[in-house]
């Protein structure tokens, strides 16, 4: 399939709104974060809009969007009820804040916070559960999405607590940003092993021909279950979506986390983390798409 | 409720492309689009043979919307665009559908596509513009090796119905689409263990392909 960017860039940006707003919950209930609750919150829905946005570009009739509650139990309609359920809160954690006069949310919205966090990227991910495309077709995917997102949110809340002078919230980040990405490498990993191993999943006629797609040449499972881990994605995986997106944003995180760091420099070894850690997950989950095959192999999408 | 599908009877297809071509007239379809399409599937090697020609074995596979019984593509449809109509076929509401093609990802057969014009995806709707008034599906009507046949899957597979052979009538063009014949009076004698479906991922397709013992079935 080709890839789908709008789609890919959705997904990536709930989950770093759910980061966002996940560690700002969680340091809510720690006591600490207090001067970043803004901050987080603004940056939680501006992520939550800008992948919104991006949707738009592959919808082609977004305005019918609404038509979605048509369908209660499809997948795209419990995304968009996620969505929408996750803005609330961020508002109603906002309102919360703003009416409390420590200046700080109730520990009940910060409970809020993380269950509508680590709710909306396993939604998101489940949607896309599909036994056309085995590939996706596993709870591995949701699972990935989730432990993005404890990574995202652990290394963007680094940043915001270190541009807002919240020294008391980074090493509680640093260490979710930490344990996130420690889960995103196994995960990761796993998930590339389990598809190595998908071979079963697909049905081939063994020699076909398409004269609707007749330079496109025959296709057989193993260019598919071989292709992430040691084929034509090999590099992009290895390098990319583990050394960059995983290991790179654990050392960083750890450094942060162990006091190794001086405090004036948590604002550039954040920045940096979290890049690795954008470049890391792009680059899976166009991977993601680059062996989204169909189970019929000799089936090409249209799309 | 019935339960309309289509047997193409594999040993007689010829891949003639005559179900494809008659198919994008009909229904208007975008270039680049194939609401069926005949995939050659082979040659294969026979077993036993000696691996090479003649001793090899093939056959052509007309492949369209499988109107399944548990439609993957109306499970994630998220406005009910995608439906299970009366008539038992998959039908495409476009004025509900938002073109998010989530139905085509979930299609195992790839027989969707996305109208780039009206911008919803579409595909075989076994021309219920022509059934609803008695007429056959036009790439029944038209297939090139009367292999194709059409009806309800509640009066049996036997019963299904293809035109009559052009000499029957013994006459025109016009009086031939009008005549039909039945699958169990046209074609050569075959078991309940010839009738194959394409592969099923827990969707249950419903159109049925028509292979006899000494050819074996890929799917």
């Amino acid at each position: 399939m080709e890839i789908q960017w709008p789609l890919i860039l959705f997904t990536f940006f709930n989950c770093l709104a759910g980061g966002i707003f996940l560690m700002q919950g969680i340091l809510t209930l720690a006591g600490k974060g207090k001067s970043m609750q803004l901050a987080s919150c603004i940056s939680a829905i501006v992520a939550l809009a800008v992948g919104g946005l991006a949707v738009f570009f592959h919808l082609q009739h977004p305005l019918r969007m609404l038509n979605g509650f048509g369908h209660i139990t499809s997948g795209i309609t419990i995304e968009l009820i996620a969505v929408i359920v996750f803005a609330i809160a961020v508002i109603l954690y906002f309102l919360m804040m703003r009416r409390s006069e420590e200046g700080v949310a109730p520990k009940w919205c910060a409970v809020l916070a993380v269950i509508v966090s680590l709710l909306l990227p396993f939604l998101t991910g489940d949607s896309y559960l599909m036994s056309a495309i085995p590939v996706w077709d596993t709870m591995l995917l949701p699972l990935y999405y989730v432990v993005a997102t404890v990574m995202l949110g652990g290394l963007a809340a680094m940043v915001i607590a270190a541009a807002t002078k919240a020294e008391d919230a980074v090493k509680l980040s640093a260490t979710v940003a930490f344990i996130g990405s420690l889960a995103t490498l196994a995960v990761t990993l796993i998930y590339a092993v389990t598809i190595s191993g998908m071979g079963e999943h697909f049905t081939e006629m063994e020699y076909y021909f398409d004269p609707t797609l007749p330079d496109v040449a025959m296709r057989q499972a193993e260019q598919v279950t071989a292709a992430i881990m040691v084929g034509e994605h090999a590099v992009a995986f290895w390098l990319g979506a583990i050394v960059v997106g995983c290991v790179v944003p654990a050392v960083l995180s750890f450094l942060a986390m162990s006091g190794k760091i001086a405090a004036d420099r948590t604002m550039v070894l954040a920045i940096v983390a979290l890049v690795c850690a954008i470049i890391g997950t792009l680059v899976w989950r166009v991977l993601l798409y680059e062996v989204a095959v169909n189970a019929l192999i000799q089936f090409q999408w249209a799309l | 409720m019935s339960n309309l599908a289509i047997i193409t009877d594999l040993n007689r297809c010829t891949g003639c492309l005559a179900c494809t071509v008659a198919c994008k007239a009909i229904n208007g379809v975008d270039v680049g689009n194939f609401w069926i399409k005949t995939l050659r599937v082979g040659p294969h090697p026979i077993e036993g043979g000696s691996g090479t020609y003649p001793d090899v074995e093939m056959y052509f596979l007309p492949v369209q919307c499988q109107h399944c019984e548990n439609p993957e593509c109306v499970r994630v449809c998220p406005t009910e665009a995608s439906h299970v109509a009366e008539d038992g076929t998959i039908q495409i509401d476009k004025d509900k559908c938002i073109g998010c093609q989530f139905c085509a990802m979930a299609c195992p057969y790839g027989v969707r596509y996305l109208n780039q014009t009206e911008r919803v995806v579409e595909k075989c709707t076994l021309c219920e513009q022509r059934t609803s008034q008695g007429e056959l599906p036009q790439c029944v009507a038209q297939c090139g090796a009367r292999a194709r046949f059409f009806g309800d899957l509640d009066n049996g597979v036997e019963n299904f119905e293809g035109p009559a052979h052009p000499d029957s009538p013994g006459c025109g063009y016009d009086d031939m689409t009008k005549t039909r014949v039945k699958l169990k009076d046209y074609v050569e004698a075959f078991t309940e263990n010839d009738i194959h479906h394409l592969t099923d991922k827990g969707n249950a397709p419903k159109l049925m392909y028509l292979l006899r013992e000494g050819r074996k079935w890929r799917e």
